[in-house]
């Protein structure tokens, strides 16, 4: 390999040998749900809405309606955060630990085998994740206008 | 746990099959659970009480561009990051230089799929469909206003 990077994956891969990158990346293997975690609130929370925010408006419709995507933008974040760390990263590492065990069950369809012990998890993974949709839509909505009118400046009357 | 039972059966029948196992993984389950967010979503905007009426047909709009494209796109984006990911990997392979490069990859291949498909679904996106939905509410309006 030469010194200089020669092409585009060269590049990338000179970007993530770097020392501070080297140690998020390690991060991101121990601990793959908070990484996870953080990544998304950090993009709905703070990324997304202030460069919604920065968007050109003509007129004040536009400006309200960038508000409140903003507003949700948050509001979407701060869910997710919160049923990540209170209930998905929980139920992953039993789902992960009763997989583990049917795996070894010489019982169990699943013995011995990868590729169905993968697709069980996704399964399971999937349907909780179906189950909490309609609570993590109502709460992603909830408190739009709220944090709208706190983004804005509006105090309660 | 009959269900664990029926759900052990399943992923078993559906794991010796490589075209349905590649179709339920990556195409059903993910449009499923995508078509299922975007519908959940539109009904709630629908029945806030607290969100103003008006502001209402902009999200509505937002909502479904972002589930739409979502839906379809996300198996692509899936495939190419994939694909891209095992050209890095291999220059990591061949850097003599970088100390357990094992860890380094193994992390790679969880932090690369969160962080390109979460600026492109989670970021790139809804920032693009903003001002997209307020356009066609603000056509939408026109034409009702030009109708009354």
């Amino acid at each position: 390999m030469s010194i200089y990077p020669v092409n585009g994956y060269e590049r990338v891969a000179k970007f993530i040998s770097s020392k501070p990158m080297q140690k998020i990346i390690r991060y991101a293997d121990k601990n793959p749900a908070i990484f996870q975690s953080a990544t998304v609130f950090g993009m709905c929370s703070v990324l997304r809405p202030a460069t919604i925010l920065v968007t050109p408006a003509k007129n004040e419709n536009m400006k309200s309606d960038r508000l409140y995507s903003s507003a949700k933008s948050v509001a979407s974040g701060i869910t997710d955060l919160a049923f990540s760390t209170m209930l998905f990263m929980p139920a992953n590492k039993l789902i992960n630990k009763t997989t583990d065990k049917l795996f070894a069950d010489k019982t169990s369809p699943l013995f011995s085998d990868i590729k169905a012990m993968k697709m069980y998890k996704n399964l399971l993974n999937r349907g909780l994740k179906f189950l909490t949709i309609p609570i993590i839509a109502y709460l992603n909505f909830r408190f739009v206008k709220d944090i709208a009118d706190l983004m804005s400046g509006k105090s309660k009357k | 746990m009959k269900i664990s039972k029926v759900m052990q059966d399943f992923a078993k029948k559906v794991s010796q099959n490589d075209k349905l196992y590649d179709k339920i993984n990556n195409k059903i389950l993910p449009i499923g659970e995508s078509a299922v967010a975007t519908g959940m979503y539109s009904l709630f905007i629908e029945k806030n009480d607290h969100i103003e009426r008006e502001r209402k047909p902009a999200l509505q709009y937002q909502n479904l561009i972002c589930g739409l494209i979502g839906m379809f796109s996300a198996n692509k984006i899936n495939q190419s990051i994939q694909k891209h990911q095992e050209k890095i990997i291999e220059v990591l392979r061949n850097n003599k230089n970088i100390q357990n490069p094992e860890s380094l990859i193994s992390g790679l291949k969880i932090a690369m799929p969160i962080v390109i498909f979460g600026l492109i679904i989670r970021f790139l996106l809804p920032v693009v469909s903003t001002p997209i939905s307020s356009k066609i509410n603000e056509i939408k309006q026109s034409k009702l206003d030009v109708k009354a």
